[in-house]
């Protein structure tokens, strides 16, 4: 037993039922009912007509939706070199153990720390009255400003 | 379905064309000739046969002819229905053999 399927409407065709129409240039069409039949011969496009498997598959109706639109594309990530460093230096920097990290920084803390120190010193030795007036003044701004209330209320 | 006068296809190497039926043999007067049935038609329309040169059947020649294909179609006794795009017979001689060109 053979279950057809209609050529024009995409139903399944139970024995018994339907029509079959061989054309004289040996094309053989199955419809399903004289309403699939006559659509056919009047030379309506099943994709343009809505109740058809063809055009519910031509306008994506139903669920095959969700299954296509999971997938996405991601691009792969690709190192260059910059003209800064070279592929060797970034890798290097990289691949750097975060020991050995965290001793480099604590380096170059230590060693900013001492300039400031000394800089420091230097000026306090040529300058230190000018330092507490400029002082003084920012503090006195800084405390009028906080006082006066936000015109026009909330933003 | 096939009446007198009706013409018809001839599909068979025979070197006939079109066919008009005569008679529907076997069946009361008036009533339609269907696939299957016997009947007798007059060539209208010949090919001719361009390698030999010869005509085995010629223009206005009376032939029997069983109907294989109408465009009204039949029906199967499983319910199936078929019908064709054309009417159309086979050349037969009178013992009811097929009417070939070369045999």
């Amino acid at each position: 037993m053979k279950i057809g399927l209609c050529v024009y409407s995409g139903y399944k065709i139970y024995p018994g039922h339907g029509k079959t129409m061989v054309k004289a240039d040996g094309k053989t069409f199955t419809f399903l009912n004289s309403k699939c039949e006559r659509a056919h011969l009047m030379k309506r496009n099943p994709r343009k007509v809505t109740w058809t498997v063809l055009y519910r598959r031509k306008h994506k109706k139903g669920q095959e939706e969700e299954a296509t639109k999971k997938r996405t594309r991601r691009t792969q990530k690709f190192q260059r070199a910059i003209v800064g460093a070279s592929l060797n230096d970034i890798m290097a920097k990289r691949n750097q153990r975060p020991e050995v990290r965290k001793a480099q920084r604590e380096q170059a803390i230590r060693a900013a720390k001492e300039q400031k120190k000394s800089t420091k010193t230097a000026k306090k030795a040529t300058a230190p009255a000018k330092q507490v007036k400029q002082v003084a003044k920012q503090k006195a701004a800084k405390n009028i400003q906080k006082a006066a209330p936000r015109v026009g209320g909330k933003r | 379905m096939l009446y007198l006068r009706s013409l018809v296809n001839v599909a068979d190497n025979s070197g006939a064309k079109i066919a008009m039926v005569i008679k529907i043999l076997g069946k009361k007067a008036g009533s339609p000739g269907h696939i299957g049935d016997r009947c007798v038609v007059v060539c209208k329309e010949v090919r001719k046969n361009i390698a030999t040169g010869k005509q085995k059947v010629g223009k206005s020649d009376i032939r029997h002819a069983i109907i294989t294909r109408t465009r009204k179609g039949a029906s199967c006794f499983d319910g199936r229905h078929i019908k064709f795009g054309e009417n159309a017979v086979v050349l037969i001689d009178k013992k009811g053999f097929h009417f070939k060109e070369h045999p």
